[in-house]
């Protein structure tokens, strides 16, 4: 919950700037929209837009890693035969999802 | 409110026991399912399959010159391969059983006493069955009477039969100036370990090792192996457990040992994990698997890289010289509905897609599979069909695998596989060496005899509720 | 409904009004009332054939041995007894339980996704589409994708790892990591589905309230627990309940991941042994018997969580 906690620092501040100590304060025109209470501080979106960077770096690295394995030919890279998913003849799913070999011909024939 | 409350719980309800719903009736996946259902008219067949493109090629042609001969219309039905056995099972369950269709031998004795299965043995020539590898009929003979498979009246006839060989890296043995394995005469454990040892290098002098003598899965290797020292996971009659034998436990430890201390084997558990496939093609590895749905594969590695790999096929390492060498053969059949309104042409398909010389032609020069009929194997094929399309120079080995010493994975000949699956639960304790072979196998041996006994009381009940 | 209407109607006059009201539109009711018989029998029927039927079909089955293709033979309560003691369906069931834990860390990420990204920050609609991505990618390809991911020797997470000093485990091979593996994956994957449907609860959200929360000294935490949290909460309720009821039928992933259950069957769902047990083992009886154990405890569950829903209704008008 950093993204709530940071705002509860920021916004009062905002607010208080806006009603000043004037008991009665005049509304300005677009108050509502341009200094508004829940106004956006843009420190923390720069915060925020970093976290969800770093965040949508974690999401797309293994799709990411899948298409780059897969283009890379030259050995050193195990991770997938140029046939496309490493679906070895046997271990995989279809072959120990049954113990008879014929599944792994089904799927090493694939 | 209250009321969307009530259809909210009630819709929920129903989701939540849907999924009870589906496992009884199979009925869920029903609707986008293909007409399964066997022919009506005299000249009719259904045939339901899976496998891959090759596999549909050579079924295309072998079923289009058996409609000229025969003048039938068949009807192809493909399916995922893993979806294939829940489908069937949906087909039976909805009376629509296809009048021909694939069976595997470890899934056939429930079917068989259900009645799902035509009794071939008086369809079938036997000079027909003899031109076919004995393991690939007697995997779909069953008695019913005794339980006992490979005995018994003929429920199908082998698409094919897949002898899992065993291999190495001839450019690296040749680099390391190791003399190369006999192509017939099996390694002793001590020599396999022995030359694995020196396969493990440092090839590149940056103080790791890149180079290990091989990397073995322990569920598709270890069988080889317990079996050339004399163990067994199962007695002959399939009634006792046998695991807790010594010589099963000594070839097991042995196993577990390649890397506990010979370690020849790379990384931090890899007899549990896939890598090692990788490692291998990659030349990083000596001794490997080799079966023929692998060649295609590892041809193309070979070609792209000649100068880390290459391989040839061997027979797997015994314990003691003298000792008979041992692998497993799988098969996948052809059956013949019981249901089947044409039984008789419906076999006459099952015959032609198993033994027909111009599909067994496709299949085999597409590297899926090692030919059916023995005369054109030992034939015109190895001498001069498989070295044209680019079968490895000993692929002698896998007809000899076919031929005279394959056997079935533990688990097949059983009603039901629960009691080998149960082996593999704990199986890595041993791998890491938190327990001696031996004491876990004394210790998962009575589990594994309780439920190898559920099955055989399983299919009693099945013999008698018919 | 089309039959409640004139009934209320009717309510309102006089017997004799009624009477001859009826009378008038007898023809005209009957055709009514055989039309809505019309639409109604459908899903009806459906409901009977599909759903009704199979259930109660599939509750006789788990009183019977029988192995999904012969006859069927009574047994009573036997499969419950063995049920109850086997070690393996415990462990199958404190398994899924297990996976249950990653419904909250997801909702919580989700809620703060969304939090953040209803806010006006640059490149916002790249930022969802990224985090959408998983929910929108099969489950199988996924599934084989990070099974490779988690490979122990040049997976894509120990590469990470290794890069901040650290030597990862194997994970799937190793009976401690294999389950919160999987749960990584899992809220990995469901991520961007919470995140919408949270984006459109709190986007849907008056401004007023918060104008007005601010005015009257709300600070942003305030605001969040008094305003956003209650307003969001038909959204977090459904995704409670179906994440719930999804994770409970969990399957594919462990069936890729660790077709054999994981080691020392450390990761093996209920489901998944529904499953392995119906048509590996011919024991379609004992395993629809699970079905039903499994389906009852889900909707007992789900029941309790539309009670406490009710309790906490929050309301405003």
């Amino acid at each position: 919950m950093s993204v709530t906690s940071s705002t509860a620092k920021t916004a009062p501040a905002a607010m208080v700037k806006a009603t000043g100590g004037d008991p009665r304060p005049a509304i300005a025109p677009g108050f509502f929209k341009a200094k508004g209470a829940t106004r956006e501080n843009p420190l923390v979106n720069a915060f925020l837009t970093a976290i969800l960077a770093v965040g949508a770096v974690i999401m797309a690295a293994p799709l990411l890693w899948m298409v780059s394995t897969s283009l890379k030919t030259k050995e050193g890279v195990y991770a997938l035969p140029r046939s496309g998913f490493p679906i070895r003849s046997c271990g995989t799913r279809t072959c120990a999802s049954s113990t008879t070999p014929t599944c792994c011909r089904a799927s090493g024939t694939r | 409110m209250r009321r969307m409350k009530a259809a909210a719980v009630a819709a929920t309800m129903a989701g939540a026991l849907t999924l009870a719903a589906c496992s009884g009736s199979s009925s869920g996946n029903a609707s986008e399912e293909p007409d399964t259902s066997g022919g009506d008219a005299p000249n009719e067949l259904t045939f339901m399959f899976r496998g891959g493109e090759y596999d549909k090629l050579a079924y295309e042609q072998a079923i289009a010159s058996f409609e000229e001969e025969t003048g039938a219309s068949v009807t192809m039905i493909i399916t995922d391969a893993d979806q294939y056995a829940t489908k069937l099972q949906a087909a039976i369950a909805g009376n629509k059983v296809p009048d021909v269709f694939y069976i595997e031998p470890g899934r056939m004795q429930g079917y068989v006493y259900a009645n799902v299965l035509a009794d071939l043995t008086s369809y079938v020539e036997q000079d027909v069955l003899d031109n076919i590898w004995d393991f690939g009929v007697e995997a779909y003979r069953f008695d019913k009477e005794t339980g006992q498979a490979r005995t018994g009246p003929l429920y199908g006839l082998p698409k094919d039969v897949g002898p899992f060989g065993f291999g190495y890296n001839t450019v690296m043995f040749e680099k390391m100036g190791i003399e190369a394995p006999d192509p017939d005469v099996p390694l002793t454990f001590d020599e396999f370990v022995d030359i694995a040892k020196q396969l493990t290098t440092d090839t590149d002098g940056d103080g790791e090792l890149d180079q290990w003598g091989t990397g073995l899965n322990v569920q598709w290797n270890s069988q080889a192996f317990v079996w050339g020292a004399g163990g067994d996971w199962i007695s002959e009659d399939q009634k006792t457990v046998t695991v807790d034998d010594p010589a099963f436990a000594e070839a097991l430890q042995w196993f577990a040992d390649l890397q506990l201390v010979e370690q020849v084997t790379p990384s931090v558990e890899p007899a549990q994990t896939l890598d090692t496939y990788q490692r291998w093609m990659a030349g990083e590895i000596g001794f490997f698997p080799v079966a023929p749905w692998d060649i295609a594969t590892y041809n193309a590695v070979a070609e792209e890289n000649p100068d880390t790999f290459g391989y040839d096929v061997i027979p797997y390492p015994v314990a003691n010289a003298g000792d008979e060498t041992a692998t497993w053969l799988g098969s996948l059949g052809i059956a013949v509905a019981e249901t089947s309104k044409n039984k008789d042409l419906a076999a006459q398909l099952a015959v032609y897609l198993s033994t027909d010389l111009e599909a067994q032609k496709i299949l085999a020069e597409n590297k899926v599979q090692i030919p059916n009929i023995k005369d054109y194997a030992f034939g015109e094929w190895i001498e001069t069909d498989a070295p044209a399309a680019g079968w490895p120079a000993n692929t002698e080995e896998f007809l000899q695998i076919a031929d005279e010493y394959g056997r079935a994975l533990p688990g097949t000949w059983t009603y039901a596989p629960e009691w080998y699956d149960e082996f593999w639960v704990g199986i890595d304790q041993v791998l890491t060496g938190q327990m001696t072979a031996a004491d876990y196998a004394a210790q998962v041996q009575p589990n594994m005899q309780s439920k190898l006994d559920l099955a055989w009381s399983n299919a009693e009940q099945a013999k008698a509720q018919g | 409904m089309a039959t409640t209407a004139p009934e209320q109607a009717t309510s309102r006059w006089t017997k004799e009004d009624a009477r001859a009201a009826r009378k008038r539109n007898a023809k005209l009711h009957r055709k009514e009332y055989v039309w809505a018989a019309a639409f109604l029998a459908p899903p009806v029927i459906g409901w009977i054939a599909f759903l009704l039927f199979p259930m109660a079909f599939s509750v006789y089955a788990s009183f019977t041995n029988w192995n999904g293709l012969g006859a069927m033979q009574w047994i009573g309560l036997q499969n419950y007894v063995n049920l109850f003691q086997d070690p393996y369906f415990w462990k199958a069931l404190w398994n899924t339980l297990f996976y249950m834990i990653g419904i909250p860390i997801g909702l919580a990420l989700s809620l703060g996704l969304a939090l953040a990204l209803s806010r006006k920050i640059r490149g916002r609609t790249f930022f969802r589409t990224v985090y959408y991505i998983p929910v929108i990618s099969s489950l199988a390809a996924i599934a084989i994708l990070w099974q490779w991911a988690y490979n122990g020797d040049f997976g894509l997470v120990n590469q990470v790892l290794a890069l901040f000093g650290i030597q990862g485990p194997n994970w799937l091979m190793d009976p401690v990591t294999a389950k919160p593996a999987l749960v990584i994956m899992m809220v990995w994957k469901g991520l961007g589905y919470s995140m919408i449907l949270y984006l459109a609860a709190v986007q849907a959200v008056p401004r007023s309230l918060y104008e007005a929360a601010a005015l009257d000294g709300a600070n942003a935490w305030k605001r969040f627990t008094k305003i956003t949290w209650p307003m969001v909460r038909p959204v977090t309720f459904f995704l409670v309940v179906t994440n719930i009821i999804g994770g409970s039928m969990i399957f594919t992933e462990i069936n890729i991941m660790t077709p054999t259950g994981g080691p020392q069957w450390s990761t093996a769902s209920l489901v998944w042994y529904v499953w392995n047990k119906a048509f590996r083992n011919l024991q379609m009886g004992y395993a629809t018997a699970m079905a039903l154990v499994l389906g009852i405890l889900v909707l007992i569950v789900t029941i309790i969580q539309f009670r406490l829903n009710r309790a906490n209704n929050f309301s405003i008008d």
